[in-house]
This record gives C-alpha cells, structure tokens and sequence, in this order.
C-alpha cells in the first residue's frame, strides 16, 4: 500500500460490530494491567523457602514462557503490517493493543525472574529441538513472511503458528500447568495473578486467529487444507515439547526424597494440551459451512 | 592430604562404575565433563547397554555437556554441592539433554570418590 485510495472513516465509519473491532474495546477496558503493579515480594519470599530440587521446578515453563512471550513480542509486527496494508482498519486498531500486550507479557516474566533472582541464569538448556523447530525457527518465519505476501496463505500460517499453536496450545497448557502446580502447593501468588492476566490477554489473541483464519477458511477447502496442514505438522513438534516437559517433571519428582509441596501431574499436561489441540481445530472446521467470508460475517455480526 | 588429580578421580569413577554396573539402568547417556581451573580438562563418561566407563577426552559425541570448575566439581563428588544446586547457583552449566543431567545426582551418590 504506497498511496491511500480513500479512508473509511472519512467516507464512512469504523464497523463498530466488526469482531475485531470488539476485541479492540475489551482490550482497552480488561487489559489495563501493569506489570510493575504486581508484587513479587511473597514469591521471592516461597522461592527462598523452597530447596533446590523443588525451585528447578520452575524452571523449565519459566524458560519456555521467557522466550516465548519475547519472541511473539518480536515476531508481531508483520502480521500487523499485512492486515493495515490490506486496509482492515478494525483488525489494525485491534493489533495495536495486541503489540502492547506481548511486550507486558515479556516485561512480567523478566520481572518475576528478577524478583526471585535466577534473572542471570541461563534457562535456555530446557529449549529442546522441538521448542526450537516453534520458536525459533517456524515462527518467526512463517510471521517475517508476511512483511512481502499477505495471501491467504501466508496469513493462515502465520495465525496458525502464532495464535493457534503458540498460544492457544502452548501457553495455554502452560498457564494451566502453573496454576495446578503452584496454586495448589499455595506458591508465587505474584506470578500466579500475572498469568491470570495473561491468560485473559491471551484469550484476545487466540480469538483474533481463530477469526483470521475462519474468514478465509469459510467457503474454501484449499484453505482449510492449509490450515488442518500445517496444525498438524506443528502438533508433532508442541506435543514432543510437551512430552519433554512431563518427562523431566518425572525426573525432577524422583529428585525431592523429602515431603514436599511442589506436586507435579505429568498425565496432566499432556491430556490438557490434546484438548486444547483438538478446540482449535474444532473452532476452524465449524465454519466450513459457511460458503463464503460474507456469509460468516452476517452470521457473527 | 594431597587431592588426586583430576584424572585420577576420573580413573577412580571408571573403576567405581565397571565393579557395580547394575544401578545404572535407566541412566544411559554419553556424560561430557568440560572442568575448568587449575586442574583442567575434558571427561566422559559413557553409560549403554554394557555398563558404563570413565575416560580422559572425548569419544562419543555428548548427550549432555557440563562445564564446572575443579573446584566446585571436587565438591560436587564430596557431597558437599548437588548437581541441581550447582546449576540453580549458576556454578553448573548444561548443554544438551538436562533431564540426563538429572540422573548424575543419583550416579554420583553410587559411584563417586569421597575425594
């Protein structure tokens, strides 16, 4: 987009009913939460308390949740510039909070690293092959290639590694994992209330890629093909990640021979994420149905 | 009383490991040892299906890699520093297959030299 052709809400106005839109709104009246408002102070005191076969952990969702949150703040943008240069003025105004957002997120987890003092430990050995194949690599590039095509399929991956994947598979497993293990031990009640607001945050997120995708999934297979592809490719990767993190909570176990609070499930993680696996392909495949975009928009506006 | 050398301890974990193999089940993994300070060098110790062995260099390629001073290493065998503490304290650091790393808390309470 070198020139503007005509502005909308020049010639008209913003679609108030647009679901992106409405994303936009809940953001600016949920999302209002900071980072440096949350205390830390009771976690650095449960952090101190605990020995070190229980504070390891931790460590593993931290570390995948650190680069995590830091590489969808950085990896973003792109998918930004497509939908502005596609004139979707709504999914535009809607993005500009999500941006904001990730960089919290990335801003909550260096805060409470800092606060319990592991800020300077290196926590990238948990990053296996499988976490690497997601984040570094398939993720950043499906996103950076957004910057020169916004096709549909382009768009489809890139919301589907990012939105459906990243966040509606992974972190949401992993908010979950957090919460039935430090909730129920009564640890880090900072941390716990900073994923709260993540994880509402993060609800946003995953609507807007399930809208996304849906749009241009409705009345085209070759698209849903895309889609129900490349899911299922990264499935493989998320679930060998996922089965990396039970396997190592099992050796952590084996390590604490002292009654201990920190209580790990390794079943639960994985039966939580093939859930969350199975809704997002759900959330796509209802609207197949629908014979075109226009036809799903009537129906949800 | 002098401290062995480090190669000395190596070859003392190596006899450890050929005289008791059976508590190694479930442990299999090429463990590389990068020691730094004074007494320097590079170790493996090899754990399969035939047991397990200590040698001076390298000669599988590693499933995990720990870099460790001396030091901290001689007071990791003594007990007196566990490997989880020893990366929690940042003293430890790991490369590879952390959930093998794990499993040398349990090898060195079996085989270790109180040295």
């Amino acid at each position: 987009m070198v020139h503007h052709e005509s502005f909308q809400t020049v010639k008209g106005s913003i679609n108030w009913d647009d679901p992106m839109y409405k994303l936009y709104e809940k953001a600016k009246k949920i999302g209002t939460w900071n980072p440096a408002d949350i205390d830390f102070s009771q976690d650095a005191k449960d952090f101190q308390s605990l020995r070190d076969e229980e504070r390891i952990t931790a460590l593993p969702l931290v570390s995948a949740f650190s680069a995590g949150e830091e590489a969808v703040t950085l990896d973003i943008l792109p998918m930004m510039h497509a939908m502005a240069n596609q004139g979707r003025l709504e999914d535009t105004m809607y993005l500009t909070t999500f941006v904001h957002e990730e960089a919290k997120h990335t801003e909550m987890f260096a805060r409470w690293q800092k606060a319990v003092g592991i800020a300077n430990l290196d926590l990238s050995v948990f990053h296996t092959d499988s976490y690497k194949k997601i984040f570094y690599e398939e993720l950043p590039e499906s996103m950076n290639r957004l910057l020169t095509d916004d096709s549909p399929e382009a768009v489809i991956r890139a919301a589907t590694v990012y939105n459906m994947v990243v966040e509606g598979i992974l972190a949401e497993s992993g908010y979950n994992a957090f919460r039935e293990i430090f909730r129920k031990a009564g640890l880090f009640p900072g941390l716990l209330k900073g994923i709260d607001y993540l994880n509402m945050d993060e609800g946003r997120h995953i609507q807007f890629g399930i809208y996304t995708i849906q749009r241009l999934v409705a009345g085209n297979d070759e698209n849903y093909k895309i889609f129900n592809d490349y899911i299922d490719e990264l499935w493989v990767h998320a679930y060998d990640f996922i089965n990396y993190l039970t396997d190592l909570a099992v050796q952590q176990e084996k390590l604490i021979t002292y009654e201990s609070k920190v209580k790990v499930d390794p079943n639960l993680l994985k039966s939580f994420a093939e859930r969350q696996y199975k809704i997002r392909k759900s959330k796509i495949d209802r609207v197949r149905k629908y014979e075109s975009a226009e036809e799903l928009e009537r129906a949800i506006q | 009383m002098a401290k062995p050398a480090m190669k000395t301890v190596f070859q003392m974990i190596d006899a450890a490991l050929k005289l008791d193999p059976e508590k190694l089940e479930g442990s299999e993994g090429v463990y590389q040892f990068n020691i730094t300070g004074e007494d320097s060098g590079t170790y493996q110790m090899i754990i399969d299906e035939n047991g397990g062995k200590a040698i001076e260099g390298t000669e599988k390629d590693p499933n995990c890699t720990l870099t460790i001073s001396d030091e901290d290493y001689r007071d990791m065998l003594a007990g007196a520093l566990n490997p989880t503490e020893a990366f929690m304290s940042g003293k430890l650091t790991i490369e590879g297959d952390i959930g093998l790393a794990l499993k040398l808390q349990g090898i060195l309470d079996e085989y270790a030299p109180r040295v």
